[in-house]
């Protein structure tokens, strides 16, 4: 298993073409080679299965993991918000406040590394993040692997899994195994990607000319996952911030005030923005990328003034909102 | 706790610095059975978990103290190094951002002397005489890069619940967790409040120590053997002077290192004794 997830190239001129239609139109089939998203690759110690996608899913939702039985991993990632919260800082066991804003969980099993610093290297790993943080879960692991083991319910349910007692590993596996399923490409995005014209309004396609052009979102924002996947300063961070960002994981002072490029599908659901939540709404996103953002020695080079005016601002915004899924529903039933 | 698999023997050639004649002595081609015990104390007493401990006035109490021992290398008097290796694990790591597979071969051990365990087999090996060994305290390259939640139950490198032997928000093992509690109000009882409480987590490339052991020993052919060596925890704490260390190695890396820097000392060799 030697495996390098990377977006796969959109041609630009072809996309241009697309729009204005000046280019000979070559076809749906092409169209998808524009979407052309590769499968969600699964550990070999931890492959796709559906029994242990739904134990992880019940687990997903179970406040009982918690240290005051009041909150799941679902009470920061709301279904029907995108799995984000609408809050700035998640609110945690006893009303304490979590360290960042709570990113989208739909399409993680794309991402190369976890947590707005990269800090965990597996979907695996990251479940202990959020679980045992003193400001997130609160939860003692022994404590939560004594309760799922006297639970005549879940012991079944792991049986079934993994033919196996509940266990630091299994409850990782499970709740991994869920989120890597958590897949959401039915965007009006996607679909004009994948050949329909009329997916995007007018003012959406001039967005998205100005993404890849003017604006330079695409420098970072790289379709098809609209992420690349780096550690960049968008123009942020400042020397007064005590959130170092990557640079809290690697201590490298170069990475200080670096988060992860989020993906941006459904970003129009995933309000606040920013690793702190400090941006209420698109506008105020765009606004900051247009005035290009504080300096820093670690500031990224396409974080600069951009002389957008306000109607191609509201055209980035329509392009932004059309990245929304109509589709997706995870929302449990249990 | 100990991993149960079957030990190999590899004789690493590094340096034969000169050739002995080939002995009649019936030792030479014979194995013996080495076990590696190391003895947690504070100072002259051995170390008491969950209980108050006097340390220079401060009452103080230790809660978890364990820590990893890998890469152990046995130095014949001939100069060859033998290395002890385990079975070959292929794990999950990160290359990095590439997903990799990493072959863990080097016998890895979990001490644990907050639950009484502090022996590690570290299987067959030549006999004859030895002039020392060396170990990593601590896990070396990519095996600190392994995904902890790919190991085989019972393990020394499997994610653990009693007490976290894998930072949550960061990749890598803590290679040394000691911490307490202590009195802070003077009145000769240890609070168990967040603020009374103090700890060590070394981990992390830059606070992996490798322990020398100069000191010569024998081993007899067809025996099983334990070397013994004392970790003394009192040594480790007063490398910081008046004030108890409060370092997860990220938060605090002068604290880290002052602790990771006096490790070789708080490390004696006791001797060797057959079972």
């Amino acid at each position: 298993m030697n495996s390098t997830r990377k977006a796969p190239f959109i041609n630009l001129l072809f996309l241009i073409g697309l729009l204005s239609g000046g280019l000979a139109c070559k076809g749906p089939s092409n169209n998808n080679q524009l979407h052309s998203i590769a499968e969600v690759v699964y550990p070999p110690h931890n492959p796709k299965n559906l029994v242990v996608q739904k134990l992880g899913e019940k687990l997903f939702f179970d406040l009982r993991l918690s240290a005051d039985g009041k909150n799941s991993c679902a009470s920061c990632h709301l279904p029907n918000q995108a799995f984000t919260d609408g809050k700035a800082l998640s609110d945690g066991v006893f009303n304490r406040k979590g360290f960042r804003n709570s990113p989208s969980l739909l399409n993680i099993a794309y991402h190369p590394r976890f947590f707005w610093d990269g800090g965990a290297m597996s979907l695996e790993q990251q479940v202990f993040g959020p679980l045992e943080d003193e400001n997130e879960m609160g939860a003692n692991l022994q404590d939560v692997l004594q309760f799922l083991q006297n639970n005549a319910e879940y012991t079944a349910l792991f049986n079934q899994a993994f033919k196996k007692q509940p266990s630091s590993s299994n409850l990782a596996k499970a709740l991994a195994n869920y989120q890597r399923s958590l897949i959401s490409f039915g965007s009006a995005f996607d679909h004009f990607l994948k050949g329909d014209d009329k997916a995007l309004s007018v003012a959406a396609k001039r967005g998205l000319l100005l993404f890849e052009g003017k604006a330079q979102c695409a420098n970072c924002h790289v379709p098809p996952m609209l992420s690349d996947f780096s550690y960049r300063h968008n123009g942020l961070y400042n020397a007064s911030e005590s959130d170092l960002g990557r640079g809290r994981v690697t201590l490298n002072p170069e990475d200080n005030g670096r988060f992860k490029v989020q993906p941006l599908r459904n970003i129009a659901l995933t309000a606040p923005y920013m690793h702190d939540g400090r941006f209420q709404d698109l506008r105020q996103v765009l606004e900051h990328y247009n005035a290009g953002g504080n300096n820093h020695p670690n500031k990224d080079h396409s974080v600069r003034p951009l002389g957008l005016t306000e109607n191609e601002i509201t055209d980035l915004q329509h392009f932004l909102e059309s990245l929304t899924d109509p589709e997706f529903n995870q929302a449990s039933d249990l | 706790m100990s991993f149960n698999s079957l030990r190999n023997i590899t004789l690493t050639l590094f340096i034969s610095l000169s050739f002995l004649a080939c002995s009649a002595d019936q030792d030479e081609n014979r194995t013996a059975t080495l076990n590696l015990e190391i003895d947690g104390v504070f100072g002259s007493s051995p170390l008491s978990i969950g209980s108050s401990i006097d340390f220079y006035g401060t009452a103080i109490q230790v809660n978890h103290a364990r820590f990893y021992v890998s890469n152990v290398v046995l130095l014949h008097e001939d100069g060859t190094e033998i290395s002890i290796t385990d079975t070959p694990l292929n794990l999950p790591a990160k290359d990095g951002e590439t997903d990799v597979l990493h072959e863990v071969t080097e016998f890895v051990g979990y001490l644990r002397h907050d639950q009484n365990e502090n022996k590690l087999p570290l299987g067959e090996v030549p006999s004859g005489s030895y002039t020392g060994l060396r170990f990593d305290l601590g896990l070396r390259g990519f095996t600190n890069n392994v995904d902890p939640t790919s190991l085989p139950a019972g393990h020394p490198l499997e994610k653990h619940a009693d007490a976290n032997n894998h930072w949550s928000w960061n990749s890598g093992y803590i290679f040394l967790r000691f911490e307490g509690y202590q009195d802070l109000n003077g009145d000769g009882l240890v609070e168990n409040t967040d603020e009374a409480k103090w700890w060590l987590h070394l981990g992390t490339a830059n606070m992996l120590r490798n322990i020398q052991i100069n000191d010569a020993f024998t081993l007899q052919g067809d025996q099983e053997s334990m070397l013994q060596l004392l970790f003394d925890y009192k040594k480790l704490l007063e490398a910081y002077g008046n004030n108890l260390p409060k370092s997860h190695t990220m938060n605090n890396m002068p604290q880290a290192l002052t602790g990771a820097n006096a490790l070789q000392s708080v490390v004696e060799f006791q001797g060797v004794h057959q079972n």
